[in-house]
């Protein structure tokens, strides 16, 4: 069944029973947090970096107008074009119309967010072209006909025995029997066959981590290298990126590069970060005869009116995903759609509709952890319970949610009252306790008691008992 | 009809302008006014660049040797082959450097950028900064992009001099030259790798397999 | 309010919380005793019920203004508000302020209590300057949960550490992973049952493997959860809050266990 963010309850109960996805999922989370954490010991003030991250980002979207059209005209400086896209649709169409007009047949695309958003893969397939993902997590689960659930490991759900399984089928025809291989074995194997698909692609297509304003350069991250193939192979190069990925200068993306790398990896620089400006030049021995640049609204202009611009200057590193127990607990499909974890929960309501995505926002502790390493500050908590009081005043909120809440008001405002209730509760509580001093089975805190005893209240009201010691101290 | 570039731009301007906007007040010609320009916050260390770079290449698990001189690059690479159990093909990057070095008659030197045969490849560094010990190598007549991600094998000969200590200052010299910026310009640290099989990390992804630098004077 | 003696800075108004009045009066107690111990006052003022929190962290953003006011009503002139939980206070101080951000008399009133205002602990050691020598006693050995609200919005981290570490008696052996959340966070607990009950038991597998004997923890929402399901997995640690800890109160029953 395709996955869905409305069905956000149903497949975060099948992420909770399915061992495989648990067993990769524990594997994964102390993983990204001890990096993130040995990753940024490098700098003395860690803090203060992300305080310049934050304000590079909040500057950059402040004249964010200005930003796209010195990109525009530097990039056109450069021999680029660039192609303004309002909607996902408007995006796969330019990108299709540009691989018609390369005459391509295969296109080699390396991982970007930006593509899963306008799922520029089926449409591409549609049309009859190969598409193959080259990095190596996008490969995987390209094989596995499955999105992504992290957005910087997007096969991090996966485990080897799986891997293995799949390369066996889709190269081995099931010679192999479903045997676990080797990491070494498996990574050697995806380098051959894809190296086949760089050599022979028409077009590649990547993402952008960023966008530098004064130079027209897109800046591609990897430790694989893929996107360099991507981008230096085919005859023609098209970037698709957000409009919000916009910084002005070389240095201000210098910035966020140290932040990008020790968020996400606890890399101080991954492997290969390019800059990539424009096509060929006349005397390049190498690189695309053509250079395309797609710029997506998609709803972010939209988000930069109004109450949740912070969202937009999210650089897509993955840490608070990484360091949230939720999704740790069920992993990323269980959210239903390109991006999950804290950002994606408030991501996708953005995109995709309040009312399409009741649970997301609310599925969340708000215990902060995402906010206190996500390295351009977003207040990911804050925002989340911003969309919960937009679908209270929008009357999304489930109706039973707002009958608990009204009665409880109801009480809370008046204390005589609030008294004896929680004192009559707490009388029944006790007798329902009984002896042991806990409830294994409580009528409507089912959710409760399905999995933990609850403890009967001990003895009578902290009021009632306090009452007591005033009175006996009086005569003092 | 509008087109969609118009309406995009509209709606920005509408959202920074509107009631709820705040327009920021630095120059929109990139200009902007950090509190704390002066000092980034970026990993400090005590001792000679040149150690922290090779310290920090070293971390990436890139290799180096130190070469008295460019004549004698050719003998080191012909080592470097040999004690890596590497054959004896070299592709050679059309690097000004690189034009009038002597080979030995028993390496097999190529040149161009078909992928045929690029096992091992030669290129030369525009620059290198210590503080994460990371190569910059520019795209341009004479350093084709191909040759630095297809190789198996990547040998990069940097000058001495040319090792900065921040990427800050890597644009600051860059921005001189009068071709910048060039298409593709490369940030290298360390050899390719990957950890999207259960984040184990593993060497030889796409790219090069290693990584080794011929540190002249 | 008329009262001036509730101006005097030797007076401590306690917020008690709804939950420690309803099921954990003993915790109330144990604050009063420490706060006087201190060498504080304490007033209980009149007419506490909900700080608000779940109306505000359910987007019933009117109702969270409604019972705000009521709180800030009753706790005004008070010089030092005391509250027995991180996410009560953090409540008060983090977010009573934005709530009024369009109401200029309310937002300076809301304000005026945000700088009054502090978690149990956090009070004892920045104001109140403890650990005096007698703390305690409680025999055992004892992990300390992180509660998110006063982690992160109140940075209480090393206050009930320092406190604990006064206590005749009482040994700390920290957990891995001390401040990931537990899965109780209000109302998610109920509503997302099963993501909660994972939460949990990890929580209860952390506490589990330090080989401590009791579990402290500053808020209490969180401890009934951990304590329901460490009782329903038959993990024999006991709960407390550390407010009972201090206070020398800990010798009674832990919370879900009967009375003896
Ligand atoms: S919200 Fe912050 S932590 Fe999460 S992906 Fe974006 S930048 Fe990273």
């Amino acid at each position: 069944m395709q996955l869905s963010p409305e069905r956000f309850r149903s497949q975060a109960q099948a992420a909770l029973r399915d061992p495989t996805l648990q067993q990769a999922l524990s594997r994964a989370r102390s993983g990204f947090i001890d990096k993130r954490r040995k990753g940024i010991h490098d700098i003395a003030d860690f803090e203060a970096l992300r305080e310049r991250g934050r304000r590079i980002r909040d500057l950059a979207l402040s004249q964010l107008d200005h930003h796209l059209e010195q990109l525009e005209s530097a990039v056109r400086a450069a021999g680029g074009q660039v192609h303004w896209a309002e909607n996902d649709a408007q995006a796969r169409e330019i990108i299709l119309g540009l691989c018609r007009q390369a005459d391509a047949q295969r296109v080699t695309k390396s991982k970007s967010m930006v593509g899963e958003e306008i799922a520029i893969n089926p449409a591409l397939e549609a049309a009859g072209l190969d598409v193959v993902e080259t990095d190596l997590g996008e490969y995987i689960i390209q094989l596995a006909q499955e999105p992504p659930s992290h957005i910087i490991a997007p096969a991090v759900h996966k485990t080897r025995q799986q891997i293995s399984e799949l390369f066996d089928t889709h190269h081995h025809q099931g010679a192999l029997k479903a045997r676990l291989r080797e990491i070494p074995e498996l990574v050697n194997e995806a380098r051959e066959v894809l190296r086949d698909k760089f050599l022979s692609a028409d077009v590649g297509i990547t993402g952008a981590n960023f966008l530098v304003a004064e130079t027209g350069s897109i800046v591609l991250v990897t430790n694989e290298g893929n996107a360099d193939l991507t981008h230096t192979l085919p005859r023609m190069h098209i970037a698709v990126a957000g409009i919000d990925k916009v910084v002005p200068t070389l240095d201000d993306a210098t910035t966020l590069l140290r932040l990008l790398g020790r968020s996400a990896t606890g890399q101080a620089m991954s492997c290969y970060t390019t800059f990539v400006t424009g096509p060929r030049r006349a005397d390049d021995p190498d690189g695309p005869g053509e250079f395309h640049l797609v710029l997506l609204d998609n709803g972010r202009s939209r988000m930069l009116a109004g109450p949740y611009r912070e969202m937009l200057r999210c650089i897509r590193c993955g840490a608070c995903m990484n360091h949230c127990p939720v999704y740790s607990a069920i992993g990323g499909h269980a959210y239903g759609w390109v991006y999950p974890g804290p950002m994606g929960s408030v991501l996708t309501p953005l995109f995709r509709g309040l009312e399409n995505t009741r649970d997301l926002p609310n599925a969340c502790t708000l215990n902060g952890r995402c906010a206190s390493v996500c390295p351009v500050k977003i207040p990911l908590p804050d925002l989340l319970r911003q969309l919960r009081a937009e679908q209270f005043r929008r009357n999304i909120t489930d109706s039973r949610t707002r009958w608990g809440l009204r009665l409880w008001g109801a009480l809370a405002r008046r204390p005589a009252l609030y008294a004896l209730s929680t004192g009559l509760a707490g009388r029944l509580l006790r007798l329902l306790g009984g002896k042991r001093g806990r409830i294994r089975r409580l009528p409507l805190a089912g959710g409760w008691t399905a999995s933990r005893d609850f403890p009967a209240p001990q003895g009578p009201g902290f009021r009632q008992q306090w009452k007591k010691r005033q009175t006996e101290r009086k005569p003092v | 009809m509008s087109s969609a570039r118009d309406n995009i731009l509209r709606r920005v301007a509408a959202a920074l302008d509107g009631r709820n906007g705040n327009r920021g007040t630095g120059s929109p010609s990139g200009g902007h006014d950090h509190p704390s320009d002066a000092s980034p916050p970026r990993p400090q260390w005590e001792g000679a660049l040149l150690d922290r770079f090779l310290d920090r290449l070293q971390a990436a698990s890139a290799s180096w040797t130190g070469v008295d001189t460019l004549d004698a690059v050719p003998t080191t690479v012909v080592d470097y082959l040999a004690d890596n159990g590497l054959a004896p093909r070299l592709r050679v990057a059309p690097h000004r450097l690189l034009q009038n070095l002597s080979w030995p008659d028993q390496l097999e030197i190529t040149t161009g950028t078909d992928p045929q045969g690029l096992d091992v490849a030669l290129s030369v560094a525009d620059a290198a900064m210590a503080e994460t010990g990371t190569l910059v190598l520019c795209s341009g007549p004479e350093s084709p992009t191909t040759l630095d991600f297809l190789a198996d094998h990547h040998l990069v000969v940097l000058r001495r001099e040319h090792i900065l200590p921040y990427m800050e200052d890597v644009w600051a010299s860059l921005r001189r030259r009068p071709d910048f910026p060039p298409r593709s310009l490369n940030y290298i640290t360390g050899p390719s790798r990957t950890a999207d099989v259960e984040q184990t990390m593993q060497l030889g992804a796409h790219g090069p397999r290693s990584l080794h630098v011929l540190l002249i004077p | 309010m008329s009262d001036s003696a509730v101006t005097r800075p030797d007076t401590v108004a306690l917020y008690v919380t709804c939950l420690v009045d309803l099921f954990r009066p003993g915790v109330g107690m144990a604050a009063v005793d420490l706060l006087e111990r201190a060498g504080y006052r304490v007033e209980v003022p009149d007419g506490q019920t909900c700080c608000g929190q779940p109306a505000w962290n359910s987007g019933d953003e009117a109702q969270a203004r409604e019972l705000a006011r009521r709180a800030i009503r009753q706790l005004q002139g008070y010089a030092h508000v005391v509250v027995p939980s991180g996410s009560c206070a953090g409540t008060m101080v983090c977010h009573y302020p934005t709530l009024f951000a369009d109401e200029p008399e309310w937002l300076d009133a809301a304000r005026d209590l945000t700088g009054r205002t502090w978690e149990l602990t956090r009070f004892l050691v920045d104001v109140a300057g403890l650990p005096a020598d007698s703390l305690g006693p409680c025999q055992g050995i004892a992990t300390y949960h992180d509660a998110c609200s006063g982690l992160r919005q109140l940075g209480i981290r090393e206050q009930p550490r320092k406190l604990l570490g006064a206590v005749q008696g009482l040994s700390l052996r920290e957990m891995e992973d001390t401040d990931t959340c537990c899965g109780f966070g209000g109302t998610f607990c109920v509503k997302y049952p099963e993501i909660s009950e994972r939460m949990v038991s990890n929580k209860v597998e952390r506490v589990r493997e330090s080989g401590a004997d009791m579990l402290l923890g500053g808020d209490l929402g969180c401890l009934m959860n951990i304590a329901g399901r460490m009782q329903r997995l038959g993990v024999p640690t006991r709960a407390y809050h550390v407010a009972e800890v201090l206070a020398g109160t800990a010798d009674g029953p832990a919370i879900g266990e009967k009375e003896r």
